[in-house]
């Protein structure tokens, strides 16, 4: 017999057994057949054949499959399901894995394929019977498990099992409508002679009752498939099941990224806007009026095109010819929906802006006549129905983009569900108040599954990439802008708002304008987060690194509003070409040659302590930008104070009081200014480290070889063969005294404010104006003149190198470099013309230190130019060094433009908490 | 780093023979990556000097060390500090004497005293002077510590941190190794991240002769081994009256739990006061340098101790962590509603252990931003799960700096000893998002009263730790409080806690502010 036919014969399932043995233990009891005890109608007698008629079509029948779905196959034993699967199997039609059967499960657990319990001793089938009962439990319980995995996944699942009970296909649609896939049926409707005469050749056959039993029961329940809440039923004749035809349906969300979307952010009828912004990305209409682009991108609104703005109508007709032509997508939304509902007839509430739109169809109406708007109204309608809540764009088949409007969980996203589309109108709307967990309600914060997920609804006052979810709504009803999100290039293109459309005094923009200060959403940041940067792109930085941040900004920074820049980290320049040098100028004039960079500044570096300086005019100046009174703040590179709060406050108010008294604050016509500088002597911050490092080793290197070279200038004394080892410990004992004398030359005495000076070099900010674009001559010589206003600060020297062929200048550079690092100095920060700078569209280094061969003495040892260990150490690996100084660079130059544009402090703040971040990544710091 | 041995008297130059290295010629091998040098400066049948030094590869030397990521990794005393590296290399080159195996003809010599003159340095130690010299005055020898002359160019430092070690005293010349490659180390500042077995066999075979008669042995074994497992190992090998006699001299496992833990809050908050520009040194290397220090801390208290010297009081009295915890739990247990908790600012768990085991209480959330405190405090809690506790509190990371959904409208929030550490001027914004955004029913703070300062005779400037920001006095807390509590419509009642003076109240004020209106809407 072949496995097939064994499958036929044995075929049976836990349901029909359980009814069966009801029956039986029922006839036992009483001898005739009766209602069962759980109340259910196990079957009735006599059901009206014709009945099952009425939901049989004749025709061909044609099954349209989902994607993902659930089928069940619905007949009494023998109806040949088994035998129709395992054909459609064999024929390509369905794969292996799509199809699950009881018969299966029940024989992986038990190894049983069939159990006759019915013994003439009423003991004996009980116990087979509780037997049988208790292994088909465990089957079906993990063959739904099965089938809920592969939900879970969006597969289809057939489902090969009798189904002739209600409970055993309801807890299908339940579990369907829980994990938001449609449910189908197809009910095998065999005649019951045939059912019989199957059964009489099977090798164990179940007996004459029983199948007239399970016929009964297939009648009785067919006329209740419809009302049970399956999306397809389908009640089919032997010859109908032959003639089947299935089609797969094409997932409906999928589209390829193919040349390229533009999704445009809630238009809300700002309909000029939008044709500025089309524009801008270069759509151009044609003699339809249908928008094309020439590299036949795609255009995607993420909802919200019309109501609370000015030109719903417009926005709408537009949308709704570029869908019609093909030329454009548009997801659900919440005015969508409504307005959707509206247009049926249905009885909503226009408020919210919405009354604006139906004002529009009645101005439409007196303009145009009742056909014309029924006509319109008809159109939109269609097409804010036909609206699904989210579209999937895929590259080389991956899922890369989600499109929706208000938002989207991860385990929706590819499948269509009525509470999908609740949530994708209105996002996450009922907080989890008595759940033990708690719940964030920000659904991007538990967003993993790699999508980028680009949103509308809530509008934020800029793009806000948080944890690969992306906010394009701008408010540009609202007076913000209007934006639309390119990809792949992954870039914004936003337009003004022509004005405050709504004219809300409670408006989302206004409200946000209002919590600029409020502490940042710890959630956005904590499992690791991406800035999008204007100069470097995205960049992301990892969990553990966060948490290291949050614990700095916790414990040691000053607070969160006055830290508004963190000084990216230097790069090095690669190893020195020559035998005897470690860094030189030369690898670093080079490095810019090849950037295309024509001039370069070099400054002197100081060794001190980096330093920002943020001042304010007076203490009311600052409540603009940082919520409160404040003079100003000093902290150092990882955002700690720099001085005691004493010193701090009288090192302010001499600096204040300095540029005021220069005018400087008038001249400039600001009440702000935040410097980048060095803070000298070196032992100010760093007198611990010094004291426990530098000066304990010299102590140890002075005192080992001075004791070695004494006692070996006696053996040579006393005639042992030591000179050369005489002649080696004396070049030793050198080396611990330059190492002794290099570190001193950095530290002197400071009394207060005495001693202290500062040199800035990036003039980063004034009001309304970050200076990140400009040329260091302009800082450098802005510092000058700043030196010129107090005694506290200082100027630093600085060279213009010129890169022409014919010029002199690169030698002019390495001649300056040496005669001061020989003098000690620790050595010179080469910059490229501009502070920003890009080469082929990638930022250019914005500085390499080049440190000098005796300072070098204090990172890399004493005895560091010794060829074996210079060698060696020329091995440094410094990749890791340059790509976190760009990455730094660029965090600091978008916190310092967001500050100055007085965004909100979350905003500022994820550079700076990414900054300290990517400084907790550790790098070899000696680089 | 150099070992110097010289020896006047009668068949001083026997010493050669023992140490099995012709003084007439140099000694210089590769040891290890190190270079071995020996020298007789001074050779003659009754007078005897041999220079023993050694330069190891500085790059050698640090490669793959735990603090490869360290600014200063490359200035490194390791090159040039006495230690245990110094015997390691020295060992095969001292074998002859060590073993006291010289050729046969001078076998006689091994068992003879010599009068010996030995130094050896430079030596870098956080053991005071007076312990230094008690670890030799203690084995018959005299004694000089010298420290090199300093000067810089600008205030840095009152004197060296090195020194070198000058002793005078009769013995023979295997005894007198056994003992400096046992003190050696002991000596040595040097963070061991590894010691293995093979140090315990060592021990014993160095020791043999003169360790377990020595004062401080028990001081010397913890100094060498450090973990209890290998000072276990070390106590089976001893004879059982000098291991009864090691029990109750020396202390297998360092001081109490709460000590250590006391000890570890104190190091982080002069890590957190220390810390300096220059040294970018990463989380968790800046926390293994913690748990050293906190041990060096725990040891020179010891060492104090050993030189009979009295061991110093810390101004908090110690039980009033304890009667903090016993407060806040009794105010928590009486609450109507205490199902849901929250412990902000929770450190290493332990208030959050206490409120899980309050009746009634159904969760615990352990809210710390340190990541370091925050292993400390899963270890707790899975010890809490083991012993099967019914509410195991959960720890997240968090911060007051932050607002976090999470931690909305729970029963009761707890910020014990939190505020004194945030700077006032970031207080308001902490207290809004409490109070506003999370909406507690019930919040609980409690902080140092500044005025019972005065019974810990602190003066008018110093604070009780030294990371408060501030500490303030009744009437000032009072106050502050009065004004949080209009931010989000709450009412608020004062308690002290620990013991009651008349004039300053009691050292920890706690606020209970309770949500007017009860129920939200």
């Amino acid at each position: 017999m072949s496995d097939q036919q064994k499958r036929e014969h044995e075929m049976s399932s836990q349901n029909d057994m359980s009814a069966d043995a009801k029956n039986q233990q029922a006839k036992l009891d009483d001898g005739h057949a009766k209602r069962s005890g759980d109340g259910r109608d196990t079957y009735t007698a006599n059901e009206p054949q014709n009945q099952s008629r009425a939901v049989t079509s004749d025709e061909a029948p044609v099954l349209e499959l989902p994607v993902g779905a659930i089928v069940l196959l619905m007949g009494a034993s023998n109806s040949g399901k088994t035998t129709w699967l395992q054909q459609q199997i064999e024929q390509g039609i369905l794969q292996p894995d799509e199809v699950v059967s009881s018969d299966r499960f029940r024989e992986m657990v038990s190894g049983l394929e069939h159990l006759d319990w019915r013994r003439p001793s009423r003991d004996e089938s009980e116990v087979l019977y509780q037997q049988y009962h208790l292994i088909s439990d465990r089957a079906f319980h993990i063959m739904d498990e099965v089938v809920q995995a592969r939900c879970r996944l969006n597969q289809m699942t057939w489902i090969d099992a009798t189904h002739i009970h209600e409970a055993d296909r309801t807890k299908y649609v339940e579990m369907g409508r829980r994990l938001h896939v449609p449910v189908l049926i197809i009910a095998l409707d065999v005649p019951e002679k045939i059912l019989l005469e199957r059964d009489r050749d099977r090798k164990h056959p179940r007996g004459r009752d029983r199948i007239k039993q399970h016929y009964r029961n297939f009648r009785s329940e067919i006329h209740r498939l419809k009302k049970e809440g399956f999306q397809q039923v389908h009640i089919l004749r032997p010859h109908q099941l032959a003639t089947l035809q299935m089609v797969r349906l094409p997932h409906p969300l999928l589209h390829e990224v193919g040349a390229g979307i533009d999704v445009i952010g809630d238009i809300h009828g700002c309909y000029e806007e939008m044709l500025v912004l089309l524009g801008q990305l270069g759509y151009v209409p044609d003699e339809a009026g249908i928008y094309h682009h020439a590299d036949g991108r795609m255009l995607v609104s993420a909802g919200d095109v019309m109501s609370r703005g000015p030109r719903s109508i417009d926005t709408m007709r537009f949308w709704q010819r570029q869908l019609a032509a093909g030329q454009g997508l548009m997801v659900d939304s919440n005015h969508g929906w409504k307005v959707a509902r509206y247009l049926q007839g249905r009885q909503v509430n226009m408020t919210h802006g919405d009354e604006l739109f139906v004002a529009e169809l009645q101005q439409y109406e007196q303009e145009h006549g009742k056909e014309a708007v029924e006509q319109l109204k008809g159109e939109f309608r269609n097409m804010l129905l036909a609206a699904p809540s989210h579209l999937i764009f895929t590259k080389n088949g991956v899922r890369c983009v989600v499109v929706t409007h208000a938002g989207i969980r991860d385990h929706h996203i590819g499948k269509q569900s009525n509470r999908i589309s609740d949530y994708c109108r209105y996002g996450e709307t009922v907080a989890g108040q008595h759940s033990d967990k708690p719940i964030r309600t920000d659904w991007f914060n538990e967003h993993q599954s790699g999508e980028l997920i680009v949103w509308g609804h809530d509008p934020r006052l800029q793009p806000t990439i948080a944890n690969r979810t992306i906010n394009i709504d701008q408010g540009a009803v609202f007076g913000g802008q209007l934006t639309a999100y390119r990809y792949p290039e992954q870039s914004f293109v936003s337009v003004e708002a022509k004005q405050d459309y709504a004219a809300d005094p409670d408006s989302p923009l206004i409200r946000l304008r209002k919590r600029r200060f409020a502490a940042p959403d710890l959630g956005q940041f904590i499992q690791g987060y991406s800035v999008l940067t204007d100069s470097y792109g995205e960049i992301g930085v990892r969990a553990e690194f966060v948490k290291a941040a949050i614990d700095t900004t916790s414990h040691y920074t000053v607070p969160l509003e006055e830290l508004v820049y963190i000084p990216p980290t230097m790069a090095p320049p690669h190893v020195s070409a020559l035998p005897d040098y470690l860094e030189h100028p030369a690898e670093a004039v080079a490095y810019y040659r090849s950037r295309n960079v024509k001039r370069l500044v070099a400054e002197k570096k100081h060794m001190g302590s980096r330093a920002i300086v943020l001042l304010f005019r007076n203490e009311q100046a600052a409540l603009p930008y940082i919520g409160r009174p404040l003079q100003g703040s000093i902290y150092t590179r990882t955002g700690r104070a720099f001085f005691q709060p004493q010193l701090e406050r009288e090192i302010l108010e001499r600096l204040r009081s300095d540029l005021e008294q220069a005018g400087y604050f008038d001249r400039y016509q600001t009440d702000m200014v935040l410097l980048d500088a060095e803070i000298v002597p070196w032992n100010l911050k760093a007198r611990e480290l010094i004291a426990s490092q530098y000066a304990h080793v010299a102590e140890a290197a002075l005192h080992d070889r001075q004791t070695i070279l004494n006692t070996l200038q006696t053996a040579e004394a006393n005639g042992r063969p030591v000179q050369e080892w005489v002649g080696e410990w004396t070049e030793l004992l050198q080396h611990a005294n330059v190492f002794a004398e290099a570190f001193q030359a950095y530290c002197w005495d400071t009394d207060g404010m005495e001693g202290i000076r500062i040199a800035p070099f990036h003039i980063l900010a004034h009001q309304n104006h970050a200076f990140t674009e400009h040329e260091h001559v302009w800082h450098m010589e802005h510092a000058k003149e700043l030196a010129a206003c107090s005694d506290l600060l200082m100027e630093t020297e600085y060279k213009v190198v010129e890169l022409d062929e014919d010029s002199e200048d690169e030698q002019r550079l390495i001649d300056w470099w040496t005669s001061i690092t020989e003098e000690g100095h620790e050595g010179l920060v080469i910059k490229p013309e501009y502070m920003t700078m890009h080469a082929s569209g990638r930022l250019v280094q914005p500085a390499i230190k080049v440190r000098g061969r005796k300072y070098l003495h204090i990172i890399y040892g004493m005895d560091y130019l010794h060829p074996d260990n210079l060698k060696r150490l020329k091995q440094r690996k410094t990749r890791k060094k340059e790509r976190h100084a760009l990455m730094e660079f660029a965090l600091g130059i978008e916190s310092i433009e967001r500050f100055v544009r007085k965004e909100p402090l979350e905003r500022m703040h994820e550079c700076v908490l990414a900054a300290l971040a990517l400084e907790a990544d550790a790098v070899d710091p000696r680089l | 780093m150099y070992l110097k041995i010289r020896s006047v008297g009668q068949d001083a130059g026997m010493i050669s023979h023992l140490l099995a290295k012709n003084p007439h010629n140099l000694y210089d091998r590769d040891e290890k990556g190190a270079r071995v040098r020996i020298v007789y400066p001074v050779f003659a049948e009754q007078e005897l000097e041999v220079l023993l030094f050694v330069t190891p590869d500085p790059v050698e030397l640090v490669k793959g060390t735990p603090d490869s990521y360290d600014i200063t990794q490359y200035i490194n005393d390791r090159e040039f500090a006495v230690s245990s590296l110094f015997c390691s290399y020295l060992r095969s080159a001292l074998g002859t004497a060590l073993n006291g195996k010289p050729k046969a003809d001078y076998a006689e010599w091994v068992q003879h005293p010599f009068p010996m003159e030995v130094s050896f340095g430079p030596v870098a130690s956080n053991l005071p002077d007076d312990v230094m010299t008690l670890l030799f005055t203690s084995l018959g020898y005299d004694v000089r510590l010298e420290r090199p002359e300093t000067s810089y160019s600008f205030k840095l430092k009152e004197r060296s941190t090195i020194r070198a070690v000058h002793l005078t005293g009769r013995t023979t010349l295997q005894q007198l190794l056994r003992q400096l490659f046992v003190l050696m180390p002991v000596l040595d500042d040097y963070k061991h991240y590894y010691i293995g077995e093979e140090e315990v066999e060592k021990l014993h075979r160095y020791g043999e002769g003169w360790l377990l008669e020595h004062p401080q042995h028990a001081f010397i074994a913890r100094r060498s081994l450090r973990f209890a497992p290998l000072l276990r190992l070390y106590r089976q090998g001893l004879p059982e009256e000098v291991a009864q006699d090691f029990d109750t001299r020396g202390r297998f496992v360092r001081a109490t739990d709460e000590d250590a833990d006391s000890q570890l809050d104190n190091g982080i908050a002069e890590q957190a006061m220390n810390e300096t520009e220059a040294s970018p040194s990463n989380l968790l290397d800046g926390s293994i340098n913690e748990i050293a220090k906190s041990e060096n801390t725990v040891e020179s208290e010891e060492v104090a101790e050993a030189a009979s010297e009295p061991a110093q009081k810390t101004a908090k009295a110690p039980r009033l962590n304890e009667l903090r915890y016993e407060a806040i739990v009794a105010c928590v247990g009486e609450l109507e509603s205490h199902r849901r908790v929250v412990d902000f600012g929770a450190g290493e768990g332990k208030l959050s252990e206490r409120l899980a085991s309050i009746a009634g209480v159904e969760q615990v959330w352990a809210v710390e931003p340190s990541a370091y405190a925050g292993v400390r405090a899963l270890d707790r809690f899975a010890a809490m799960e083991e012993k099967g506790a019914n509410v195991v509190p959960q720890l997240a990371t968090g911060s007051l700096f932050y607002r976090d959904e999470r931690w909305s409208r729970h029963d009761v929030m707890i910020l014990c000893e939190v505020i004194e550490h945030i700077n006032e001027a970031r207080l308001p914004m902490v207290m809004r998002t409490l109070f506003n955004d999370y909406q507690p029913q019930t919040l609980i703070m409690t902080t140092p009263n500044r005025e019972y300062n005065a019974i810990y005779e602190l003066d008018e400037q110093r604070m009780r730790h030294a990371d408060h920001r501030f500490e303030w006095t009744r009437a000032e807390f009072q106050t502050f409080c009065q004004q949080w509590s209009e931010y989000g419509g709450y009412q608020v009642t004062f308690e002290g806690i620990g013991e009651r003076s008349d004039e300053y109240g009691q050292p920890t004020q706690m606020a209970i502010f309770q949500r007017i209106g009860g129920d939200r809407g």
